[in-house]
């Protein structure tokens, strides 16, 4: 709960400020995860060496690459409490509710960004055939907030346990994967396969789904991080 | 107020009867059912006709599997925001039993895709929904080994529960009926009412025996959660202290 | 009204009872410590008071916003400590007087991230976060550890301000301590 004379929208707004300030000093961490996004990108642009990969195929490549990126970059900034020892502090000082949406802001400011390189980036490398910049450009940032929403999630959950990082990926996959076949089907449209109505719907669920995964999010993450209240 | 010992015992001697009455009765119809499922003539709507009966198997499992995750979720729910020791504990025992149909709706539906389409796996809709349930599940066991102190354990499952409701029906109700996926699943079986007995008796017998097992991994939950009463403590070598003389622990004034 | 109350607290990890059936009630002007040897239980019974952990029994009764400054408790070493107090502040809802808490503990250099302080700097700076909203309750882990002079200083008239405030519990083993508190409690005997 936020104390009684404190207002939310200050509170994440400082919240997200003390992400935005940490994160700028201590860049390693953010260059680090770009680098890894980048390197999936490289990786997965391998398929085109043989063959220009088709309008489906290009897609999924592309959704893989902002995946891995994202399930990557977004429980480092969660995970950093944890290795820090700041938990604590923070679950004493802060409104819970608050933080955990400074942190998630700050994630899905950061992918989206990220995202767009990782875009341009596969353009280079894998050369598919383009129909429509808009879906090319816009799919892969949808992507990556509804998947990246979720992602920090799952972040909050494994603070404290043990093998935390293996521990975030393997319960954020499974909850990524259904938007898997959401991101293909938006980013495609770009790539000359379907209807723009269907890119466009695609897109508007994966907005949704990521709106939708913050509220959860914030609800449960909110619940699990504030002080403990004895019944 | 609480009961007496002896009342508490009563009660759990019942409990222990009722359920193993219901465990035999569980035992009597799955025979049943399975001698009904092989004797009743192939139906007509597949490719392998005879085969087919791994249905009265399947589809039991997935519904199951259904009410055991929309339960998970609604005792997440009621565990993260009212925390309760028997709600953390019927948690548990749904996650336990929803990653148990999961895999074994899994592993029919495997078999039925072979003897149906040619290929254990065909990446059909209801197949990939199924597995990603699987893994969704499975993760909450995962979840749940990573915490050493319990209290926190119960606490995380509850919040992942709760969350898991969302991507859950998300797999169960939407994806399998989105226009852009085409599914090998009928999308009406034209089962007669003989195939229709054995799918409605394997739901049945399965759900008796989930709610055997629901029982009994509750009462065990609980027990587990529950610490016991400083007298039956006395001879515990791992508890600190002697409580035998002065078990509360009180500040003294300087 | 008790402002800190514990009834029949345990808490256990596995089958092991750290401690069990701590009760006390703490009102204005109480200082309880905690002493006990080393895995006795004191940071754990600190930490379920606060409210990071959860007891395996019992209940704790305690306001909703707390002070709390412990030994392995970590800052954000690329903040420096006016960004630490600001933060706090406005997560806070409270006025973040940041120049009067630089001034009392004695961090001058509004610069300097915390990652390039001292063990004891960033002792001071906890106590100035712990204090800072002036909470009704307050909870210290080994608050005068690594404090040199000054610091003992800063807690002693800190401490001194909150008796006349609230209440507060101080987990400690240190003897110099003891003249803190209104009444010991100790575990693991």
């Amino acid at each position: 709960m936020a104390p009684p004379n404190s207002n939310w929208a200050r509170s994440i707004a400082s919240a997200l400020r003390k992400e935005w300030s940490a994160e700028i000093r201590a860049r390693h961490g953010f260059f680090s995860a770009t680098l890894f996004g980048l390197l999936t990108v490289v990786a997965v642009s391998l398929a085109g060496y043989y063959n220009q990969p088709s309008g489906e195929f290009a897609a999924l490549l592309l959704v893989l690459a902002v995946l891995f990126s994202v399930t990557v970059s977004v429980p480092r900034v969660f995970l950093a409490e944890d290795e820090l020892g700041t938990m604590d502090t923070l679950r004493v000082i802060a409104d819970p509710y608050a933080a955990y949406v400074g942190k998630v802001l700050y994630s899905l400011a950061s992918n989206a960004l990220q995202s767009i390189l990782l875009t341009i980036l596969f353009i280079v490398f894998a050369k598919p055939e383009i129909s429509n910049y808009g879906y090319v450009i816009a799919g892969p940032i949808s992507f990556s907030l509804a998947v990246a929403s979720g992602v920090a999630f799952c972040s909050a959950l494994v603070l404290g346990a043990t093998n935390r990082w293996t521990l975030a990926l393997v319960v954020s996959l499974p909850v990524c994967l259904p938007l898997v076949f959401l991101g293909v089907a938006g980013i495609a449209v770009g790539f000359g396969v379907g209807a723009p109505s269907t890119g466009n719907g695609m897109i508007a669920i994966q907005v949704l789904a990521s709106i939708a995964w913050l509220a959860l999010g914030t609800i449960v993450a909110g619940q699990l991080w504030r002080l403990d209240r004895s019944p | 107020m609480s009961s007496s010992p002896s009342c508490q015992n009563q009660s759990k001697a019942d409990l222990r009867s009722r359920s193993s009455l219901l465990a035999w009765f569980a035992t009597a119809l799955t025979a049943g059912h399975t001698v009904y499922a092989f004797l009743i003539p192939p139906t007509v709507a597949f490719r392998d006709n005879d085969l087919a009966r791994i249905i009265a198997w399947h589809l039991p499992c997935a519904w199951i599997t259904t009410i055991l995750v929309l339960a998970m979720g609604f005792f997440g729910v009621r565990a993260l925001f009212k925390p309760s020791v028997r709600d953390f504990a019927r948690l548990e025992a749904t996650t336990e039993l929803a990653v148990l149909f999961a895999a074994m709706t899994l592993l029919t539906g495997i078999l039925f895709s072979r003897v149906q389409w040619g290929a254990f796996w065909q990446w059909d809709p209801r197949q990939t929904s199924f597995l990603f349930l699987f893994f969704l599940m499975a993760a909450a066991l995962a979840l749940r080994a990573g915490f050493g102190d319990s209290e926190k354990r119960d606490q995380v499952s509850a919040a992942y529960a709760a969350a898991l409701t969302l991507p859950a029906l998300f797999l169960i109700f939407v994806f399998p009926r989105l226009p852009q996926v085409q599914s090998f699943h009928p999308k009406q079986a034209g089962f007669d009412s003989v195939y229709w007995l054995a799918i409605t008796g394997g739901l049945v017998a399965y759900g008796l025996w989930t709610q055997v097992l629901l029982v009994r991994r509750i009462a065990l939950g609980v027990a587990e959660r529950t610490p016991k009463s400083h007298k039956e403590d006395e001879n515990d070598d791992s508890n600190r202290g002697n409580r035998t003389s002065d078990p509360v622990v009180r500040p003294v004034s300087l | 009204m008790a402002l800190l109350s514990a009834q029949e607290l345990g808490k256990r990890f596995g089958a092991r009872w750290l401690f069990r059936r701590v009760e006390f009630d703490l009102e204005i002007g109480d200082s309880l410590l905690l002493t006990g040897a080393n895995g006795s239980g004191k940071s754990t019974l600190l930490r379920v008071l606060a409210g990071l952990i959860s007891p395996s029994e019992g209940k704790v009764g305690r306001p909703e916003h707390i002070g709390y400054a412990a030994l392995d408790q970590s800052l954000y070493p690329a903040l420096s400590a006016a960004e630490h107090l600001t933060w706090a502040a406005e997560q806070r809802g409270i006025e973040p007087n940041i120049d009067l808490w630089m001034e009392r503990t004695g961090l001058t250099d509004r610069k300097q991230v915390v990652g390039t302080y001292s063990t004891g700097m960033r002792g001071r700076l906890k106590l100035a976060l712990a204090f800072q909203a002036a909470p009704s309750l307050v909870l210290l882990d080994e608050p005068s550890v690594a404090l040199d002079e000054g610091g003992i200083g800063l807690l002693t008239e800190l401490l001194a301000e909150q008796k006349g405030r609230g209440a507060m519990v101080i987990a400690t083993n240190n003897q110099e301590d003891l003249r803190f508190g209104t009444a010991k409690l100790e575990l693991g005997t």
